[in-house]
């Protein structure tokens, strides 16, 4: 059940010789880091939210705070989704307009797939590289949070910035292999990894 | 124009937007300069800023001329907020002193750790609590959740016992209403315009805070410009400043007289709270809350050289001393 | 400098780009030409000033439970009371959908979990007992639409956030609007089937005994929004909070249900982590765009063109409402938000209206927009689920309720008390 999502129509098993191609290995790699880097994700806004339940839990019946709630937790939210990244990639999670393109010959939509992933790629990779300034910046001036636990900043960005970069590598590792599958004719093999969602895979994410 | 100055500025609703920097950007500073320099303003929250990106992004050049509040940027150098501790001064008059009597701390920190320029400081109403149920003093406060933001509020309440809350902006209103909360701390015409007298039936307008902003030019840009230009510039923010002040000072005035209904009420919106008199037993109780916990967790955060800076000059000003940790 | 912008908008998202990349080079792209500033250096500050906004966790929460919900095996048993109560009128099932819609949108923060859900248990429903399976199928992608005007929806926590708004206001304001809408489309329904033969369906009668022995189904729903919506107001929560009392309690159903096991909420996880990675990458590129597009003068002169056109304020609301009714119809409701709401709310707040009633009034129009063709996600999450026959019949099946739609936009603009009732309530 739970392969069913992590492999859903990436790698066709009607082609069983892919298991050699270096770039295919690197492919389930890339998959199975992704999934389980945005299962940890998932994991840690699941204990944001059992945080969030203490912190009710302490004001209304305890009559206090725990003055660590909102802080923890938007940390969580900023790591867990950022880490979920790589797999929302691996999952053409982005939101596409295909209206237009849908109705230009193969080759041309393919030349759109690569160029998508590459911009989605190269976005990120100029936010990766701002998102580590700013936690360098922090480190610099020993920057805290104005909170009661006073968090030195560069620990969460660090780890954030460092997701980001994950995603940059993902977003590279993903062009190498559409670009392999490329070379070796296989455009259904291109278009299942980086192709627009139908509406029957955004359907399917959903059930 | 020979050159036009992008500037950020104040929140939209805010007088020193209004009144302040949007008639000296658009009218004044091109007339000192007979139509050399020009400006285009933007308040940053049209930008999608909430206030505390905006020093390090006058810092990196993000941004060339901008406004932000010291308290937003405490994270970066806790000495932002050396001059406007919560409840270190109790009126509008005290605050510009002792904030004067800082400059020289502020303009070498944001010179030397961030490379932004200081052009000019001024303040807003101050920060008041707000509460749903009656209050008289601050013995009626205690016990109490109120919302707060930023640790020196958090250290003030606590310090008077009572239960600090995070919670938006957005949610007071509801939340005072059904109870999540019981009182609310913002500024006296900032919660006005935002109708908190609706659900909040009492102001206690002990001062918590002015925040204070300072306007300031990223240095690379300044270097940029000639020094013609830089005297004018830096002559005309002279000139702002006090009308700046002014305006916090009407704002403060209104602040009061359009909570309670008495009085000339044109920035906000005429209300019927009760606005509760400060006693001097809460006046003590106030020197007290500085003296043994905003000052030593400011100290705290600040480190040494911050303690020896303060003392010299906010320490002058007000008579508090800090001692090192 | 306007047009150029709009032009390469366009241009990057009609080549299929993802929507964030093609906002975020918009953004490097109007630097380079326009700017003599870094703006770029912003990006660091503002991506994690955006990716730690509190009120945004309220977003996985929602989602993370509406996943759970899916799986906890609450809606068949739902399903079955709304039919035994409903589907006595001509039309039958079809109200049901409506019905089920309305309360399953009390429990869901999104369009699609309810599409989804009501889509799930209704389809096998067409065949069985003879309808017009276009209509039927329009009822389904229609009624789905409204998880996000009814409370709890995290399109309107992501308006409030944008425009600065109360969201239990906001919630307050979506409740009334919501019931009057899962009203209009039961009242169109009938008409449609009184009008046009061989709609209506089979008819089926159950005793009111029978009808009474399905309301202990509803009680999940009804604790999940007792917990999620009502404890904002009972002082329990903020609504960043309350997704998490909904989430424990959707865990719990779950558990009970013996259907909480691990196969099952790691899919749940990661199809909520999927859904939450796509927002916030979204978010990061539509602030970095507005900051940009701020700091280079095009948002005064957007402003400036807005004034220069000296609308009166119900031109102005005309003209934003066939704007967002045309953009719906290709954009994705999600970008459409993010990327237009920081420009137009200001102007529609300056010309006078209220921010609830804007924010009510915009989430009508996200509705249609997901069910307009030829892009409508609520569409596809239908034809999905039915993996049979040609989308164009859902599409046409859910073209009635667009103009449903249009009709309660007109309703709610005579008469804003529709939607300011509740808030107003709320501060008296
Ligand atoms: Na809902
Ligand atoms: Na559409």
């Amino acid at each position: 059940m739970m392969d069913r999502i992590a492999k859903s129509d990436l790698a066709p098993p009607e082609r069983p010789d892919t298991e050699d191609v270096p770039t295919e290995r690197l492919l389930s790699l890339t998959q199975g880091l992704s999934r389980t880097l945005a299962l940890a994700g998932g994991f840690l806004i699941l204990g944001a939210g059992a945080l969030v339940a203490v912190e009710i839990f302490a004001r209304k019946v305890l009559g206090g705070s725990t003055g660590i709630a909102d802080e923890l937790t938007a940390y969580a939210l900023a790591i867990g989704s950022t880490m979920a990244f790589p797999y929302c990639l691996v999952e053409r999670g982005h939101i596409r307009v295909d209206s237009v393109v849908r109705f230009l010959p193969r080759p041309l939509r393919t030349a759109l797939d690569l160029l998508a992933l590459a911009s989605i790629t190269g976005f990120f990779a100029v936010v990766a590289f701002h998102a580590a300034e700013t936690a360098l910046v922090s480190f610099e001036r020993g920057a805290r949070a104005v909170t009661l636990l006073q968090t030195p900043l560069f620990i969460p960005q660090g780890i954030w910035a460092l997701a980001y970069v994950i995603f940059v590598l993902t977003g590279i590792a993903i062009f190498l292999v559409a670009v392999s599958r490329l070379i070796r004719r296989d455009p259904k093999g291109v278009k299942s990894l980086i192709g627009p969602r139908s509406g029957k895979d955004e359907a399917e994410a959903h059930l | 124009a020979d050159v036009t100055l992008r500037v950020v500025g104040q929140p939209v609703q805010n007088i020193l937007y209004t009144q302040g920097e949007t008639p000296f950007f658009a009218e004044t500073l091109p007339a000192l300069s007979d139509g050399r320099i020009a400006a285009e303003l933007i308040s940053a929250e049209q930008l999608g800023l909430s206030g505390g990106e905006v020093t390090r992004m006058l810092s990196n050049g993000a941004i060339e001329f901008g406004s932000g509040g010291l308290n937003q940027a405490v994270g970066d150098a806790p000495r932002f907020e050396g001059c406007d501790l919560p409840g270190l001064t109790g009126t509008l008059e005290e605050a510009r002193a002792v904030c004067d009597a800082y400059r020289p701390v502020l303009e070498k920190t944001l010179e030397e750790d961030f490379g932004i320029k200081l052009l000019a400081l001024a303040a807003n109403p101050p920060q008041a609590i707000w509460c749903s149920d009656p209050v008289s003093g601050l013995d009626d406060i205690r016990g109490r959740k109120i919302r707060i933001f930023g640790q020196a509020l958090t250290d003030f309440v606590n310090g008077i016992g009572a239960t600090a809350v995070a919670i938006p902006y957005a949610d007071v209103v509801p939340a005072l209403q059904n109870g999540v909360i019981d009182c609310a701390i913002t500024g006296t015409l900032t919660g006005n315009t935002s109708k908190w007298f609706e659900v909040a039936g009492y102001l206690y307008p002990m001062s918590l805070g002015w925040a204070v902003q300072y306007w300031g030019v990223n240095l690379d840009r300044w270097n940029a410009l000639s020094e013609d230009q830089q005297e004018l510039i830096e002559a005309a923010y002279a000139d702002l400043e006090p009308v700046l002040w002014d305006l916090a000072a009407r704002a403060t005035a209104e602040g009061i007289a359009c909570n309670s209904g008495e009085g000339p009420c044109e920035l906000g919106i005429e209300a019927d709270m009760t606005v509760v008199e400060i006693s001097e037993a809460d006046a003590e109780t106030r020197t007290a809350v500085i003296r043994d916990s905003i000052l030593p967790a400011f100290a705290g955060r600040c480190g040494a050289d911050c303690v020896a800076d303060w003392n010299d000059t906010v320490g002058k000003a007000t008579g508090f001393e800090l001692a090192a940790e | 400098m306007i047009q150029v912008t709009i032009i390469l908008l366009l241009v990057l998202v009609g080549l299929s780009l993802p929507v964030a990349a093609a906002m975020g080079l918009l953004g490097l792209a109007l630097t380079e030409s326009y700017s003599f500033l870094p703006l770029a250096s912003a990006m660091g500050d503002m991506a994690w000033s955006t990716s730690t906004k509190f009120i945004l966790l309220a977003i996985p929460l929602y989602i993370l439970m509406g996943e759970i919900l899916l799986r906890a095996g609450v809606a068949d048993r739902m399903y079955g009371a709304m039919e035994a109560w409903m589907s006595w009128l001509p039309g039958g099932l079809m109200h049901s959908n409506f019905a089920f819609s309305g309360i399953f949108a009390a429990t869901s923060g999104t369009s699609v979990a309810t599409a989804a859900t009501v889509g799930t248990v209704a389809i096998p429903q067409i065949e069985k007992q003879g309808y017009n399976r276009s209509l039927f199928l329009g009822t389904l992608a229609a009624g789905g639409t409204l998880g996000i005007l009814i409370p709890p929806s995290t399109n309107m926590i992501l308006y409030g956030l944008l425009t600065e708004t109360s969201i239990p206001r906001l919630y307050l304001a979506g409740f009334l609007p919501g019931l009057l809408l899962v009203a209009l489309f039961i009242g169109a329904t009938l008409m449609i089937c009184w009008l046009v033969p061989g709609t209506r369906g089979t008819r089926t009668r159950h005793g009111w005994s029978e009808r009474f022995r399905t309301l202990p189904s509803l009680i999940a729903p009804l604790v999940i929004f007792l917990l999620v919506v009502g404890s904002i107001y009972a002082g329990i929560a903020t609504p960043a909070e309350s997704g998490a009392l909904g989430l424990i309690a959707a865990l719990g159903m779950a558990w009970k249900n013996r259907r909480l096991n691990w196969p099952m909420l790691c899919e749940a996880l990661l199809a909520t982590m999927r859904t939450t990675a796509m927002s916030m990458a979204l978010l990061v590129a539509a602030y970095f765009l507005n900051f940009v597009i701020g700091s280079i003068g095009l948002t005064a002169r957007i402003n400036q063109l807005i004034v220069d056109l000296d609308l009166t304020p119900y031109a102005l609301l005309l003209v934003v409402v066939v704007f967002y009714f045309v953009l719906g119809m290709f954009m994705d409701t999600l970008t459409m938000m993010v990327a237009t709401i920081p420009i137009i709310a200001p102007s529609i707040f300056a010309a006078g209206f209220d921010p609830v009633w804007f924010g009510v009034l915009m989430m009508i129009l996200i509705e249609m927009a997901m069910i307009t063709p030829p892009v409508g996600l609520n569409l596809f999450v239908i034809q999905g689920i039915r993996e049979e026959g040609e989308i164009s019949e859902v599409m046409i099946g859910a073209l009635p309720y667009v103009f449903t739609m249009l009709a309660f936009i007109i309703l709610i603009t005579i008469f804003p008390q529709i939607v300011l009732f509740g808030p107003d309530l709320l501060s008296n």
